[in-house]
Protein backbone atom coordinates (compact mmCIF):
# COMPACT_ATOMS: atom_id res chain seq x y z
CA UNK A 1 0.00 0.00 0.00
CA UNK A 2 3.07 2.42 0.85
CA UNK A 3 6.18 3.22 -0.85
CA UNK A 4 8.18 5.71 0.95
CA UNK A 5 11.34 7.51 -0.56
CA UNK A 6 13.22 9.85 1.58
CA UNK A 7 15.46 12.48 -0.62
CA UNK A 8 17.29 14.37 2.63
CA UNK A 9 16.12 14.44 6.09
CA UNK A 10 13.28 17.03 5.55
CA UNK A 11 12.05 15.52 2.11
CA UNK A 12 10.44 11.91 1.33
CA UNK A 13 8.32 11.19 -1.50
CA UNK A 14 5.26 8.81 -0.70
CA UNK A 15 3.28 6.60 -3.02
CA UNK A 16 -0.12 5.00 -2.06
CA UNK A 17 -1.41 2.56 -4.21
CA UNK A 18 -4.65 -0.03 -3.89
CA UNK A 19 -7.00 0.43 -1.60
CA UNK A 20 -6.45 3.00 1.29
CA UNK A 21 -9.20 2.38 4.07
CA UNK A 22 -9.84 1.65 7.52
CA UNK A 23 -8.07 -1.61 7.44
CA UNK A 24 -5.04 -0.32 6.56
CA UNK A 25 -5.32 3.64 8.01
CA UNK A 26 -3.41 2.44 10.76
CA UNK A 27 -0.68 1.25 9.24
CA UNK A 28 -0.70 4.86 7.10
CA UNK A 29 -1.08 7.04 9.80
CA UNK A 30 1.90 5.03 11.66
CA UNK A 31 3.87 6.23 8.66
CA UNK A 32 2.84 9.37 9.41
CA UNK A 33 3.87 10.05 12.11
CA UNK A 34 7.38 8.16 11.75
CA UNK A 35 8.00 10.89 8.97
CA UNK A 36 7.03 13.91 11.02
CA UNK A 37 8.98 12.67 14.06
CA UNK A 38 11.82 12.97 12.32
CA UNK A 39 10.62 16.24 11.25
CA UNK A 40 10.08 15.08 7.17
CA UNK A 41 8.65 18.38 6.59
CA UNK A 42 7.85 18.17 2.64
CA UNK A 43 5.91 15.46 1.37
CA UNK A 44 5.30 14.45 -2.37
CA UNK A 45 2.36 12.17 -1.92
CA UNK A 46 1.37 10.22 -5.12
CA UNK A 47 -1.98 9.06 -5.03
CA UNK A 48 -2.45 7.81 -8.36
CA UNK A 49 -2.32 4.12 -7.82
CA UNK A 50 -5.51 4.42 -5.42
CA UNK A 51 -8.17 2.63 -6.17
CA UNK A 52 -10.03 2.81 -3.05
CA UNK A 53 -10.40 5.70 -0.79
CA UNK A 54 -11.92 5.92 2.38
CA UNK A 55 -12.67 9.01 5.65
CA UNK A 56 -9.71 7.09 7.57
CA UNK A 57 -7.25 6.70 4.79
CA UNK A 58 -7.97 10.26 4.03
CA UNK A 59 -7.70 11.06 7.79
CA UNK A 60 -4.11 9.78 7.80
CA UNK A 61 -3.79 12.22 4.65
CA UNK A 62 -4.93 15.23 6.62
CA UNK A 63 -2.68 14.30 9.46
CA UNK A 64 0.52 14.03 7.16
CA UNK A 65 -0.77 17.54 6.18
CA UNK A 66 -1.52 19.08 9.08
CA UNK A 67 1.63 18.06 10.48
CA UNK A 68 3.70 19.20 7.78
CA UNK A 69 2.26 22.38 8.14
CA UNK A 70 2.96 23.13 11.89
CA UNK A 71 6.46 22.76 10.72
CA UNK A 72 6.83 25.02 8.39
CA UNK A 73 6.04 22.98 5.05
CA UNK A 74 3.24 21.30 3.57
CA UNK A 75 2.32 18.34 1.38
CA UNK A 76 1.98 18.16 -2.15
CA UNK A 77 -0.50 15.91 -3.89
CA UNK A 78 -0.20 14.15 -7.09
CA UNK A 79 -2.31 11.48 -9.16
CA UNK A 80 -5.35 12.76 -7.79
CA UNK A 81 -7.10 12.70 -11.08
CA UNK A 82 -9.02 9.65 -10.68
CA UNK A 83 -12.24 9.43 -9.65
CA UNK A 84 -11.41 7.33 -6.43
CA UNK A 85 -9.65 10.44 -5.28
CA UNK A 86 -11.50 12.76 -6.96
CA UNK A 87 -14.41 11.79 -5.07
CA UNK A 88 -13.32 11.84 -2.12
CA UNK A 89 -11.17 15.65 -2.13
CA UNK A 90 -14.85 16.76 -3.58
CA UNK A 91 -17.12 15.34 -1.13
CA UNK A 92 -15.14 16.52 1.73
CA UNK A 93 -14.36 19.78 0.50
CA UNK A 94 -10.57 19.06 1.09
CA UNK A 95 -9.57 20.22 -2.66
CA UNK A 96 -9.90 23.83 -1.32
CA UNK A 97 -7.56 23.47 1.34
CA UNK A 98 -4.76 20.85 0.11
CA UNK A 99 -2.00 21.61 -2.40
CA UNK A 100 -2.14 19.56 -5.64
CA UNK A 101 -0.25 19.72 -8.71
CA UNK A 102 -0.43 18.68 -12.16
CA UNK A 103 2.29 18.80 -14.45
CA UNK A 104 4.97 20.40 -12.31
CA UNK A 105 2.48 22.94 -11.38
CA UNK A 106 1.57 22.89 -7.06
CA UNK A 107 -1.23 25.28 -6.07
CA UNK A 108 -3.58 25.42 -3.09
CA UNK A 109 -6.81 24.49 -3.50
CA UNK A 110 -5.87 23.23 -7.44
CA UNK A 111 -7.64 20.84 -9.84
CA UNK B 1 -30.55 -11.85 -9.31
CA UNK B 2 -32.98 -9.25 -7.60
CA UNK B 3 -32.22 -9.42 -3.62
CA UNK B 4 -29.03 -10.68 -1.83
CA UNK B 5 -28.78 -11.08 1.74
CA UNK B 6 -25.87 -12.00 4.15
CA UNK B 7 -24.77 -12.22 7.94
CA UNK B 8 -21.70 -10.53 8.54
CA UNK B 9 -19.33 -10.46 11.16
CA UNK B 10 -19.09 -6.45 13.00
CA UNK B 11 -15.56 -5.85 11.84
CA UNK B 12 -13.58 -4.49 9.47
CA UNK B 13 -12.66 -7.84 7.88
CA UNK B 14 -16.02 -7.89 6.49
CA UNK B 15 -16.28 -4.63 4.70
CA UNK B 16 -14.68 -6.86 1.54
CA UNK B 17 -17.28 -8.99 1.83
CA UNK B 18 -19.45 -6.06 1.02
CA UNK B 19 -17.81 -4.77 -1.56
CA UNK B 20 -18.47 -8.77 -2.97
CA UNK B 21 -21.65 -8.84 -2.36
CA UNK B 22 -22.77 -5.18 -3.99
CA UNK B 23 -20.26 -6.98 -7.25
CA UNK B 24 -21.94 -9.59 -7.48
CA UNK B 25 -25.68 -7.70 -7.13
CA UNK B 26 -23.94 -5.27 -9.92
CA UNK B 27 -23.28 -8.52 -12.21
CA UNK B 28 -19.60 -7.45 -12.49
CA UNK B 29 -17.39 -10.01 -11.76
CA UNK B 30 -14.14 -8.30 -12.45
CA UNK B 31 -12.46 -4.92 -13.32
CA UNK B 32 -14.02 -1.42 -12.56
CA UNK B 33 -17.71 -0.92 -11.26
CA UNK B 34 -19.82 1.35 -13.22
CA UNK B 35 -19.66 4.92 -11.32
CA UNK B 36 -23.11 4.50 -9.59
CA UNK B 37 -22.34 1.11 -7.53
CA UNK B 38 -19.12 2.63 -7.14
CA UNK B 39 -20.81 5.84 -4.91
CA UNK B 40 -23.25 2.82 -2.91
CA UNK B 41 -20.01 0.61 -2.17
CA UNK B 42 -18.09 3.54 -0.83
CA UNK B 43 -21.41 4.87 1.06
CA UNK B 44 -22.11 1.14 2.31
CA UNK B 45 -18.18 0.73 3.14
CA UNK B 46 -18.69 4.43 5.34
CA UNK B 47 -22.00 3.43 7.31
CA UNK B 48 -20.60 -0.22 8.01
CA UNK B 49 -17.73 1.22 9.71
CA UNK B 50 -19.65 3.70 11.27
CA UNK B 51 -21.97 0.84 12.77
CA UNK B 52 -18.75 -1.19 13.43
CA UNK B 53 -16.34 1.34 15.11
CA UNK B 54 -19.45 3.09 17.25
CA UNK B 55 -22.22 0.88 17.34
CA UNK B 56 -20.37 -1.98 18.58
CA UNK B 57 -22.98 -4.58 17.70
CA UNK B 58 -22.75 -8.15 19.49
CA UNK B 59 -23.33 -9.99 16.83
CA UNK B 60 -23.76 -10.63 13.17
CA UNK B 61 -24.77 -7.85 10.97
CA UNK B 62 -27.74 -8.34 8.24
CA UNK B 63 -27.28 -7.13 5.14
CA UNK B 64 -29.83 -7.03 2.37
CA UNK B 65 -29.57 -5.68 -1.12
CA UNK B 66 -32.34 -5.34 -3.11
CA UNK B 67 -32.57 -4.25 -6.75
CA UNK B 68 -35.91 -3.07 -8.33
CA UNK B 69 -36.42 -0.75 -11.09
CA UNK B 70 -32.93 0.84 -11.25
CA UNK B 71 -33.31 1.41 -7.68
CA UNK B 72 -30.44 -0.18 -5.60
CA UNK B 73 -31.74 -0.59 -1.66
CA UNK B 74 -29.21 -1.74 0.85
CA UNK B 75 -30.05 -2.43 4.52
CA UNK B 76 -27.57 -2.63 7.14
CA UNK B 77 -28.89 -4.03 10.51
CA UNK B 78 -27.05 -4.54 13.79
CA UNK B 79 -27.75 -4.84 17.15
CA UNK B 80 -25.23 -2.23 18.54
CA UNK B 81 -25.48 1.18 20.36
CA UNK B 82 -28.41 3.44 18.86
CA UNK B 83 -27.43 6.62 16.83
CA UNK B 84 -28.61 9.81 16.06
CA UNK B 85 -27.09 10.64 12.76
CA UNK B 86 -28.65 14.04 13.40
CA UNK B 87 -25.98 15.31 15.64
CA UNK B 88 -23.24 14.57 13.62
CA UNK B 89 -22.14 17.68 12.28
CA UNK B 90 -20.57 18.24 8.60
CA UNK B 91 -17.15 19.20 9.56
CA UNK B 92 -15.02 22.27 7.76
CA UNK B 93 -12.12 21.44 6.02
CA UNK B 94 -10.40 24.48 6.72
CA UNK B 95 -10.05 22.93 10.43
CA UNK B 96 -8.42 20.03 8.80
CA UNK B 97 -10.41 17.42 10.52
CA UNK B 98 -9.49 13.74 10.83
CA UNK B 99 -12.40 12.06 11.54
CA UNK B 100 -16.23 13.30 11.11
CA UNK B 101 -16.78 12.39 7.47
CA UNK B 102 -17.76 9.13 7.06
CA UNK B 103 -21.60 9.59 7.58
CA UNK B 104 -21.69 12.90 5.38
CA UNK B 105 -19.80 10.76 2.75
CA UNK B 106 -22.48 8.60 2.73
CA UNK B 107 -25.30 11.03 3.15
CA UNK B 108 -23.94 12.70 -0.26
CA UNK B 109 -23.41 9.82 -2.45
CA UNK B 110 -26.80 8.03 -2.10
CA UNK B 111 -30.40 10.01 -3.08
CA UNK B 112 -31.74 8.56 0.49
CA UNK B 113 -30.00 7.74 3.65
CA UNK B 114 -32.62 6.60 6.32
CA UNK B 115 -31.95 5.59 9.65
CA UNK B 116 -34.39 3.61 11.93
CA UNK B 117 -33.81 2.38 15.50
CA UNK B 118 -35.67 0.69 18.77
CA UNK B 119 -34.06 -0.66 21.73
CA UNK B 120 -31.18 -3.79 20.69
CA UNK B 121 -32.25 -2.93 16.63
CA UNK B 122 -31.05 -0.53 14.34
CA UNK B 123 -31.37 -0.37 10.99
CA UNK B 124 -29.50 1.83 7.88
CA UNK B 125 -31.05 2.00 4.27
CA UNK B 126 -29.18 3.70 1.30
CA UNK B 127 -31.52 3.83 -1.73
CA UNK B 128 -29.94 5.11 -4.80
CA UNK B 129 -31.24 5.26 -8.54
CA UNK B 130 -29.02 3.69 -10.94
CA UNK B 131 -30.18 5.92 -13.94
CA UNK B 132 -31.13 8.99 -12.27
Amino acid sequence: MITLTHTDPTTAQMRLHGRVDVTNGLELRAHVDTLLAGQVREVRLDLSGVDFLDSAGLAAIIRLVMGTRRLGGDVVLTGTDHPPVERMLDLTGFRAILTTAVGGVSRVGGA
Amino acid sequence: MNRLTAQIPPTTGSLARLALLLRAMAGVDAGPLPERWLEIELALHEVAVNVIEHARPSTDLTVAIDLTAGTVTVDLTDDGAAFDPRTVPTPDPAELPESGFGIHIARELVDRLVYETRPGWNRWTLIKELDA
